[in-house]
Parts: structure tokens; C-alpha cells; sequence
């Protein structure tokens, strides 16, 4: 798995490159929490290369989620993969999450 | 590698549909996850599995294994784990069987989780036997000879 961010006016991108399974989850977690107590405002997170995501993915995009939620900041996911987005439908987090 | 108990204290008969199956024996850390993907990847490009075939199974093996190995086997003394993973593919159906040492424990009994209206509700955890019973065809357990089993299986046609 590869992340990395890139800041703009108005909000910061993270991009994740690859799967986000449960030996990758926790590096993934730690990385967007980082993003959140650095830096400020707005945070879209890039999921268009992500194709594969589990539970522990799920569980790490909640902490993030609810993290931004008690900050009153705007979260959003964008570029959802088709096995992505069936993880999310059968979850819900395609109803929690604002998606782009 | 062990070649251990699993083996030694079941009894494989004509009918049993593991007999031949294709084995994998797996250390109970987290990181073995990878390598029984990539192993299932291996046989699933052996036998032309169809794409979602492969991706139910891998993601419903990656859910049940991190349990054992989280919540598992993890109960045991150090090194008494024993964890395996069988493959068979029949003609309309690819199946795998997870064998593990652990106390018992049926994830297939545990209660639907009801989706959260909220991030603010949403309980963070929870959703892996979720994403089991929703994509698998079969998801079904047992507890024979001191060893949880349990079984995934994807139908290689859609129906």
C-alpha cells in the first residue's frame, strides 16, 4: 500500500494506492489521523486505486470518519472501485459516507 | 510447517469433501493473511475461478482467519495454535474450509448487524461476518474433534 496527501486551498487529498486489508489498515489509520490532527479544514480521501478493502479498512474509515464528525470538518471519499463500492453497499457505508 | 493434529486426528472417509483438497497450514499472526491470499490467487489462476469468485472468497478467508487469529486461537498457550485452510472446487461451487484449534465459536450464528444511520451511531467493528454472509452461497460451521470448522463457498456460476 502506498499514501501520500497533497494540500490545497481549500482541502487536502490523501491518496491510497492499493489494498486496504487487515495488514494494511492500521498504517492507513495511523497516516489519515496524522492528517487530521496536522492539518486543518476539508479532507478528500482518493480510493480510485484502492480495488480491495475489508472490514479492518471499514473500521479504520470510521475512526477517521467519526474523528472529522466531532471536529465538525468535512470528510469525503472519492473514486470508488466496483468491489469497494459493494463493501460499502452491504455495509452501509455508502449511506454514512459522503461519497464524491 | 506442522503436519500436524488437523491431519492426525480426523477421519477422512470416502465421503468427505475435503479429501483432496488443497492445503495450506498457517502460523496464527496476522501477517500469514497476505500469504493465504496470495495462495488462494494461486489456485484461483489454476483453475480459471471466475474474478468475483476469487474476490468473495478472498475477502470472506481474509475475514474469518483475522477472527481466529484475533479472537481465536489467540486463547491458547504459545505455539499449541494450529489454523488450515482446505480448497476444493467442485463443478459448480469453490469452496474453502478453515480448520482451527480455538475454543469454539460459530460466526454464521451471530446476529445480523443493523446498518447505522450515522457515522455518529456507527460501532466500529462488527461488519466482517456481515460481509461473509452477504457475498458467500455457502457459509456454514461445525465443531468436530476438537476443531472449529468452517466452510466458504461461492458458486462459480451466478445464479
Amino acid at each position: 500500500m502506498q499514501i501520500d496527501r497533497e494540500q490545497n486551498d481549500t482541502h487536502t487529498v490523501i491518496r491510497v494506492k492499493g489494498r486496504l486489508d487487515t495488514v494494511h489498515a492500521k498504517t492507513f489509520e495511523s497516516y489519515v489521523c496524522d492528517t487530521i490532527r496536522d492539518v486543518p479544514g476539508a479532507l478528500v480521501i482518493d480510493m480510485s486505486q484502492v480495488d480491495y478493502i475489508a472490514s479492518s479498512g471499514l473500521r479504520s474509515l470510521l475512526i477517521a470518519g467519526k474523528q472529522m464528525k466531532a471536529a465538525q470538518r468535512d470528510l469525503a471519499l472519492s473514486g470508488l472501485q466496483p468491489h469497494v463500492r459493494e463493501v460499502f453497499d452491504i455495509s452501509g457505508f455508502a449511506t454514512i459516507f459522503k461519497i464524491v | 510447517m506442522w503436519s500436524g493434529s488437523l491431519d492426525g486426528e480426523e477421519t477422512i472417509g470416502p465421503d468427505d469433501a475435503f479429501a483432496a483438497a488443497d492445503r495450506l497450514a498457517l502460523a496464527a499472526e496476522l501477517d500469514e493473511l497476505s500469504r493465504a491470499a496470495d495462495w488462494l490467487e494461486g489456485l484461483a489462476a489454476r483453475d480459471a475461478l471466475p474474478e468475483r469468485t476469487l474476490f468473495k472468497l478472498q475477502l470472506s478467508l481474509e475475514e474469518a482467519l483475522a477472527n481466529i487469529i484475533t479472537y481465536g486461537v489467540s486463547a491458547l498457550p504459545a505455539g499449541e495454535a494450529r489454523i488450515a485452510v482446505d480448497y476444493r472446487q467442485d463443478r459448480d461451487m469453490a469452496r474453502l474450509r478453515i480448520s482451527d484449534n480455538g475454543p469454539p465459536f460459530d460466526p454464521t450464528a451471530r446476529e445480523e448487524v443493523v446498518n447505522p444511520a450515522s457515522i455518529e451511531e456507527a460501532e466500529v467493528g462488527g461488519h466482517g461476518i456481515q460481509l461473509m454472509r452477504h457475498l458467500l452461497d455457502e457459509f456454514s460451521y461445525c465443531y468436530a474433534g476438537g476443531h472449529n470448522r468452517l466452510i466458504l463457498g461461492s458458486r462459480l456460476v451466478p445464479v
